[in-house]
C-alpha cells in the first residue's frame, strides 16, 4: 500500500509542484484502482503434504529464487526462499559428509539424518501440538489458508491480522461445540474466534519453546532406530548383489570402467614418458596402476620383477657391449687378469656372443671358461652365471638406458593380461568381504549383533549387570544362566541354544560352506584364464610363479636337483631321465613319500654304495619349496583367506555355544559325571568332590576364557595353567573320541550345523598337521619356540600334530573368546540402552509435558464466564 | 468487530490504563519518537557492534521471559514480532541439544566408547558452532559492500513503542518496546522513518539525497530525490537480503564440513585435560591451539588424502565463495539504470490496463 501511495504522491508531484504530501490522501482513486473480491481461502489440515504440491511449492520458489536475483520479490517469497536455502545448505552438507564418511551405512545415515532432522521438525508441531488440540478443541493451531494472491501462508502466523473471518459457518459450529461455548451467547461466533485465536498463540509459543528440544532428540532417536534396519537391507543387498555378480562372472559397471580408467592413466604414462630412461619409480607406478586395488605384495613384487626383466631383456641387444665393456663391467667378480690371459679361439667365441649381445650366451661362455680353468667350483657355478648376468646387465643399462617406448608394447600387453585378473579379484574380494569382511555392515557384523540381541535379551541383563560384565565379572553370566533355569526350567536354556543353533543354521547358509565354494570356484577360473594369457604372452614365469595352483616348473627345479645328485654319483643318463620322470609323477601327484622311497628303494637305478649319499633332508626342504610355492599363489591365498574367516567367525559361536550348554546349571551332575568317568580313564582312580570342583572351575575358565583357536589346538592356552593329565582330562570331557565337540544338552536345532562345524575341525586339523608334518626341522623348531613352556611341554607329550600354524597364521584363526565376545557386547549394549534412556525418557517427558500444556489451552475468558453466568442468571 | 472487544475490555480499566513512555536518562540525548519509532542511526555509528550486542540480548531475554508468559497466557497483545523473536529459543536450544545428544551420555561409557563418543561428539560440537558464526558472519559478506557502495544499511535498526491493550492481568505496564529494522520488510520498508532525520542532514530528504549521490543518480536539479531512489533500495534490498540468505546457509555448511576434520579430534574443552595433554596453561595458549587445528582442518578441508573428499570439499567452497561474489556482483553494480526515472517510477508501479490490490 505505501508504494502505491509513494506512487500517487510522485504522481502528484510532477503535475503540481505545490505542497502535496499534505494532501497524498485526499487523491481521488476513484476509476483507477478498486479492491479486487476476497479470494481468501482455507486448505484441508493434513499431517502429511502432498508431494505433488511440494514439488509445485518448490518449482514456485525457484522460480522466485531467479525473480529476487534481479530485485523483484515480496516479503512472502523471500521467507520460503530462506527455508529452500536453509534445505539446500543442509542437503550441501549432507552431500559433503556422504563423501567424506568411507563406510556405506555412515553415508546413508548422513542422508538419514538431514530427512529426520526436517522430518522432525516438520512433524513436532504437528503430531505434538496441532493434533492433540484439534482433537480436543477443534481448533487447527497450524490451519493454512490461501491469500488472494495464491500465497500460501498460516491463518495464525500473526495474531495482529486477523483471518477468522474466513471460517465458515461449519467450522465455527464445530469449533463452538468442542470449545463449549454457550450456545445463547450474544456474538457466540465473536468468542468462538476469540478463543480459536487465543488457542493459536498458545500453541505457537509452546512450539517455539519445545522445538528446541523435540527436533535433535526425535531426529537421534530415529535415526537410532533406522540405523539398525538399513544396515541389514545393506547387507542383504550386498550379499545377493556379489553372489550374481560371482556366479554370472560379469564385471560390473563399476569395475569395468575403474579397469579401462586405468587402463587409459596407464595408456597416457607411457606416451607421455615415452622416450625417458626406465627408473625405478616409475616402474612403481606401472605396476600400481597394472593392479589397481589388488592388495597383494606377492603379486606386485612378482609383476615389477617381470618388467625389471623385462628391461633388462631389451637391453641385451645394446650395441655398446663390447669386449672392453665387458672386461671392465666383470672386472670386480672374475678373476684377476682372467680377461686378459684368454686363448684367441677363447676371444673369438666371446666376442661372437658380445656381437649377438647376448648377456646370457657371454655368461655361459665365461662360466665355462672360468670351470674349465679349474678357478669355478661346479656347485659356484650357478650363482655365479647369475651373478655375471646381473652385472652385465646393469652396466648395460648404465651404458645405454632403455627407454620406456622400448617396452610400452608389452606392458600394454601385460595389462591386458591382468585386465580379467584385476576385476575378477574385486568381485572375489567383494564376495568375501560382503560375508566376512572385517568392517561393519558385513554379514557376520550383523550376525554377531543378531547373536549378541538374542543372548542378552533372554538372558535379561539389567544395565548394572552390564557395568560388571563390561569389567569382565563371568560370574554374572553364569548367575544370568542360573536365573533361566530357574525361571523357565530345561527349556529356558535349551529353547536359547535352539535360538543360537538356528542362527547358526543361517550363517552355514550365506556364509560358511557358500563362501569357500563360491571363491573355489570361481576364482581358480579367473586364475587359470589369466595365467593363460600371460603364457601366451611370454610372461610364463610369472604366470607359473603366481597364478597356477601347481606349478610345473617348481618341480622341475626340485627334479633337477635330483639329477644333479644323481649325476654326481655317476649315473647312466638315460637311468637318470626314467627316475627323473617318475620322481616328478610322484611329486605332481604330491606324494613326498613315494618320492623319496623311490629314491632309496630302486635299486636296479641306483648304486647301493651311492644311496646313502642322498641328502633326503634336502629333497624334502625342495619339496617344502614346492609347497610353499603352491601355497603362496594368488588363488591359494585368497582360498586360505576366506576359509580362516569363515572358520574363525564359526569357531566363536560355536564356543559360546557350547560353554553356555556346558555351565548350564541344569546340566551340572551330567557334566560332573563326565568329569569322573574321564578322571578315571586317564588316572585309574575315583576323583573326590574337590577334584571334581577343581575340574570343573578349570573347564569353566577354558571355555569362558580360551580363544576359539584352542579348537584346533583343543584348549591350550597360556592363561590357564593346567598339567598333561588334567589336559587329557578336560579333552576327554569336551570333545569325544572322533574330536567332536561334545555337547551335553541334546538342542533340536542346528544338528546339521553342528555336523559341519566338526567337519570343519576335522579338515583343518589335518591341514595343519600336513603343513607341519612337511616343515624342515629348522622350521618345526622355530615354530615350537613360538609355543610358550607350558603349552611345549604338553605338545610334545600328546598332541604335538595341532601345532603347527605359526603367529600369523594361529592369529588368522582366532575368534573371540567368550569372555572377550561378551564383555564387547555388555559396554555396546549398555551403552546403547544408556543413551536411550536418557534421550528417550527427556522425549517421553517432553510429550508429557507438552500434552499436558496442551488441555490448559483456550480457555475462557473472565468475561466469557461472567457473559455465560448472566444468561444462565436470567 | 475485535476492535469491539477492545473497547469493552478497555472500558473496565479505564481509571488505571497508563500509557506513560519511559523517562530518559539523565544527560543522555531524549529519543526521538516519529510514529511511534526511533531510529537508531547515532548509536549505529557510534558503537555499532556494542548496539547489535544490547538488541540482540534484549530481544533474547524477551524472548525467554516476557514473550513466552504472554503466549502461554493466549495474550491479545501477542504479535509476530514476539513469535519471530522467540524462534531464536529453538534455535539456541537445539544447537545445545544437538551437543548433548553426541556428547551427554558418553561420561556413563566405558574408556573406549567415551574415547570414541567424545571425538565425534567434539567436532560435533564444533560444528554447531561453526555454524552458527560461518552463518552470521557470511551475511555480512553480502551487507557491508552494499553499505559501503550504496549506503543502504540492510540492518538499520529503530526501536518501536507499541501501545498494548489492557487485559485482565495487565493493567499499568501498557507500553513496550520492540526493535525492528528499517529495512527489515521489502513490500513496506520504512520510508518514513528515513525522512526529517537530522542524523543525516538538515534537508528532508537528506537520507535520499546520500543514497542518490552513492547511486550515481543525482545528476542536475533533482528535486524528489526519495521517489528516484526507493525503487532502486528496493530492488538492492531484495537482491542483499536474497544473496546474504544464499550464502549464510552455504558458509555455514563448510563451516561444519571444516569442524567435522580430523584435527579437530586432536583438541579439548576440559582445563585438566588440555593442560595434561597439550601442556596449554592459559587462554592465549589455547587460543593458538585452536586456531592451529582450524588452520589444519582447513588445510585438510580441501586438500585430503581422499581425493573425492577433497573434491568434495573444494566444490563446497568454491561454492560458497562463487555465490558470495555473484551476490556482490548482483548487489553492486546496476542492472537496470532506466528504470530509476522519476515518470518511470510512477509508470511502472501502476499499470493502469491491470487492477490493483491496495493491501
Amino acid at each position: 500500500m505505501a508504494n502505491l501511495i509513494d506512487a500517487y504522491r510522485s504522481h502528484q508531484n510532477v503535475n503540481n509542484p505545490s505542497p502535496v504530501y499534505k494532501h497524498a490522501y485526499t487523491v481521488n482513486t476513484q476509476g483507477k484502482v478498486k479492491p479486487l473480491e476476497d479470494k481468501g481461502r482455507l486448505l484441508p489440515s493434513r499431517i502429511f503434504g502432498s508431494p505433488v504440491e511440494y514439488v509445485k511449492d518448490l518449482k514456485k520458489d525457484i522460480v522466485n529464487i531467479g525473480r529476487a536475483a534481479n530485485g523483484k520479490a515480496n516479503d512472502h517469497e523471500l521467507g520460503r526462499i530462506n527455508d529452500v536455502a536453509m534445505k539446500l545448505g543442509s542437503l550441501a552438507l549432507a552431500t559433503y559428509l556422504f563423501i567424506k564418511n568411507p563406510l556405506k551405512l555412515s553415508k546413508t545415515m548422513e542422508f538419514v539424518g538431514f530427512g529426520t532432522f526436517f522430518g522432525a521438525m516438520a512433524l513436532w508441531p504437528k503430531l505434538a501440538i496441532q493434533a492433540p488440540i484439534k482433537a480436543r478443541t477443534g481448533v487447527d493451531v497450524h490451519q493454512k489458508y490461501i491469500d488472494s494472491q495464491d500465497r500460501k501462508k498460516m491463518l495464525f502466523q500473526d495474531p495482529q491480522y486477523d483471518l477468522t473471518d474466513l471460517y465458515s459457518r461449519e467450522d465455527l459450529d464445530k469449533m463452538g461445540k468442542k470449545l463449549k461455548v454457550a450456545k445463547n451467547l450474544p456474538d457466540r461466533d465473536r468468542f468462538i474466534k476469540q478463543r480459536a485465536k487465543k488457542t493459536a498463540v498458545q500453541a505457537n509459543t509452546l512450539w517455539m519453546l519445545t522445538a528446541g528440544f523435540a527436533s535433535p532428540v526425535m531426529s537421534a532417536l530415529a535415526c537410532n532406530a533406522l540405523e539398525t534396519p538399513i544396515d541389514e537391507a545393506f547387507e542383504r543387498s550386498a550379499l545377493k548383489k556379489t553372489e550374481q555378480a560371482l556366479k554370472s562372472g560379469k564385471v560390473s559397471g563399476f569395475i569395468k570402467n575403474l579397469s579401462s580408467s586405468n587402463t587409459d592413466v596407464l595408456q597416457k604414462f607411457l606416451e607421455q614418458n615415452a622416450g625417458k630412461e626406465v627408473t625405478e619409480e616409475m616402474i612403481d607406478k606401472i605396476v600400481y596402476e597394472l593392479l589397481p586395488d589388488v592388495n597383494s605384495a606377492d603379486l606386485t613384487m612378482s609383476i615389477k620383477k617381470s618388467i625389471q626383466d623385462l628391461v633388462r631383456r631389451s637391453n641385451n641387444n645394446s650395441s655398446a657391449m663390447s669386449f672392453e665393456f665387458v672386461s671392465n663391467a666383470l672386472k670386480d667378480i672374475l678373476p684377476e687378469n682372467f680377461m686378459a690371459s684368454l686363448q684367441l679361439k677363447e676371444k673369438e667365441a666371446l666376442n661372437d656372443a658380445i656381437t649377438k649381445g647376448s648377456v646370457s650366451d657371454i655368461a655361459n661362455i665365461i662360466g665355462n671358461l672360468l670351470e674349465k680353468s679349474g678357478q669355478l667350483p661346479v656347485r659356484q657355478k650357478a650363482k655365479k652365471l647369475q651373478q655375471i648376468t646381473g652385472k652385465l646387465a646393469s652396466e648395460t643399462q648404465a651404458a645405454s638406458p632403455v627407454t620406456l617406448d622400448k617396452i610400452s608394447s608389452q606392458i600394454t600387453k601385460l595389462g591386458d593380461s591382468l585386465k580379467e585378473f584385476v576385476s575378477g579379484r574385486k568381485l572375489v574380494d567383494d564376495f568375501i568381504n560382503a560375508r566376512v569382511g572385517d568392517k561393519s555392515g558385513t554379514y557376520i557384523a550383523n550376525h554377531w549383533n543378531r547373536v549378541c540381541k538374542k543372548l542378552f535379551k533372554k538372558l535379561k541383563f539389567s544395565q548394572k549387570d552390564l557395568l560388571e560384565l563390561q569389567k569382565g565379572n563371568m560370574d554374572i553370566f553364569i548367575e544370568k544362566l542360573t536365573a533361566l533355569s530357574k525361571a523357565e526350567g530345561k527349556d529356558g536354556v535349551e529353547s536359547l541354544l535352539n535360538e543360537l543353533l538356528t542362527l547358526m543354521n543361517d550363517y552355514e547358509e550365506k556364509a560358511g560352506n557358500k563362501l569357500v565354494e563360491g571363491v573355489e570356484n570361481n576364482f581358480r577360473r579367473i586364475c587359470e584364464n589369466t595365467a593363460a594369457s600371460l603364457s601366451e604372452g611370454n610372461y610364463k614365469s610369472l604366470s607359473d610363479k603366481i597364478f597356477k595352483k601347481y606349478t610345473e616348473a617348481s618341480i622341475e627345479e626340485v627334479a633337477s636337483n635330483v639329477e644333479e645328485i644323481c649325476t654326481k654319483i655317476g649315473m647312466h643318463k638315460d637311468e637318470i631321465d626314467a627316475l627323473s620322470k617318475s620322481f616328478k609323477s610322484k611329486l605332481k601327484a604330491e606324494d613326498i613319500k613315494g618320492a623319496i622311497e623311490l629314491l632309496k628303494n630302486n635299486s636296479t637305478l641306483m648304486d647301493e654304495k651311492f644311496k646313502d649319499q642322498i641328502d633326503y633332508n634336502k629333497i624334502q626342504e625342495l619339496y617344502n619349496k614346492l609347497m610353499a610355492v603352491k601355497r603362496d599363489t594368488v588363488e591359494n591365498t585368497v582360498n586360505q583367506m576366506a576359509a580362516e574367516r569363515a572358520l574363525g567367525a564359526k569357531s566363536s559361536l560355536y564356543r559360546l555355544i557350547q560353554s553356555i550348554d556346558i555351565l548350564n546349571p541344569n546340566n551340572k551332575s551330567l557334566l560332573e559325571d563326565r568329569i569322573k568317568t574321564s578322571y578315571k580313564k586317564i588316572k585309574n582312580t575315583d576323583a573326590d568332590d574337590k577334584v571334581v570342583a577343581s575340574l570343573y572351575e578349570t573347564i569353566k575358565k577354558v571355555l569362558l576364557e580360551a580363544t576359539p583357536t584352542d579348537y584346533v589346538e583343543k584348549f591350550m592356552t597360556s592363561k590357564i595353567n593346567m598339567d598333561a593329565d588334567e589336559y587329557r582330562i578336560i579333552s576327554d570331557v569336551l570333545f569325544d573320541k572322533a574330536d567332536d565337540v561334545i555337547l551335553l544338552t541334546k538342542p533340536s536345532g542346528g544338528k546339521e550345523a553342528l555336523k559341519s562345524f566338526n567337519a570343519y575341525i576335522k579338515d583343518f586339523r589335518l591341514k595343519v598337521w600336513n603343513w607341519v608334518n612337511d616343515m624342515t626341522p629348522d622350521l618345526k623348531d622355530r615354530v615350537s619356540k613360538e609355543l610358550t613352556k607350558d603349552m611345549k611341554d604338553v605338545a610334545t607329550k600328546d598332541v604335538p600334530k595341532t601345532y603347527g600354524a605359526n603367529a600369523v597364521e594361529r592369529s588368522n584363526f582366532i575368534g573371540k573368546s567368550v569372555k572377550d565376545y561378551m564383555q564387547e557386547s555388555a559396554s555396546k549394549i549398555y551403552n546403547s540402552k544408556k543413551w536411550l534412556k536418557i534421550f528417550g525418557t527427556s522425549m517421553a517427558v517432553l510429550v508429557g509435558v507438552t500434552l499436558v500444556a496442551g488441555l490448559f489451552f483456550g480457555r475462557k475468558s473472565k468475561i466469557e464466564k461472567e457473559l455465560e453466568e448472566n444468561k444462565q442468571n436470567g | 468487530m475485535v476492535y469491539k472487544v477492545g473497547v469493552q475490555q478497555n472500558s473496565q480499566f479505564s481509571n488505571t490504563v497508563s500509557f506513560a513512555r519511559k523517562k530518559d536518562k539523565e544527560g543522555k540525548q531524549p529519543e526521538v519518537y516519529i510514529n511511534d519509532a526511533y531510529l537508531m542511526v547515532k548509536e549505529r555509528e557510534e558503537h555499532p557492534l556494542l548496539l547489535n550486542a544490547k538488541i540482540q540480548a534484549t530481544r533474547l531475554k524477551d524472548a525467554v521471559t516476557t514473550y513466552p508468559k504472554k503466549g502461554l497466557k493466549g495474550s491479545k497483545n501477542a504479535n509476530f514480532y514476539e513469535f519471530l523473536t522467540m524462534g531464536t529459543v529453538p534455535y539456541l536450544i537445539g544447537s545445545g541439544m544437538l551437543m548433548a545428544v553426541f556428547n551427554f551420555a558418553s561420561k556413563y561409557f566405558n574408556t573406549e566408547a567415551c574415547t570414541k563418543s567424545l571425538k565425534l561428539g567434539q567436532k560435533m560440537a564444533i560444528g554447531v558452532v561453526f555454524y552458527g558464526v560461518a552463518k552470521t558472519l557470511s551475511k555480512k559478506l553480502i551487507e557491508l559492500p552494499v553499505k559501503w557502495k550504496h549506503g543502504i544499511d540492510v540492518n538499520l535498526p529503530y526501536k518501536k513503542e507499541i501501545k498494548e491493550i489492557p487485559e485482565e492481568d495487565n493493567k499499568n505496564k501498557l507500553v513496550k518496546y520492540e526493535y525492528h529494522k528499517a529495512y527489515e520488510s521489502v513490500d513496506f520498508p520504512r520510508w518514513d522513518l528515513l525522512y526529517d532525520n537530522s542524523n543525516f542532514g538538515e534537508e528532508r530528504n537528506a537520507y535520499y539525497d546520500k543514497i542518490a549521490e552513492k547511486m550515481h543518480l543525482k545528476t542536475g536539479d533533482l528535486t524528489s530525490s526519495d521517489q528516484k531512489v526507493k525503487p532502486k533500495i528496493k530492488e538492492k534490498l531484495i537482491q542483499t537480503k536474497l544473496f546474504s540468505t544464499i550464502v549464510s546457509y552455504l558458509w555455514a555448511a563448510t563451516g561444519v564440513g571444516i569442524a567435522m576434520q580430523e584435527p579437530f579430534e586432536h583438541i579439548s574443552f576440559v582445563p585438566r585435560k588440555l593442560k595434561l595433554e597439550y601442556g596449554i596453561k592459559n587462554p592465549l595458549q589455547f587460543v593458538k591451539l585452536f586456531a592451529e587445528r582450524f588452520k589444519e582442518s582447513c588445510k585438510s578441508f580441501i586438500n585430503n588424502n581422499n581425493k573425492s573428499c577433497a573434491l568434495a570439499g573444494r566444490i563446497l567452497l568454491g561454492t560458497a565463495i562463487g555465490v558470495t561474489l555473484l551476490g556482490n556482483f548482483k548487489t553492486l553494480f546496476d542492472f537496470n539504470k532506466d528504470r530509476g526515472s522519476k515518470n518511470q517510477a510512477a509508470i511502472s508501479l501502476i499499470d493502469k490496463s491491470k487492477e490493483k490490490v491496495v493491501c
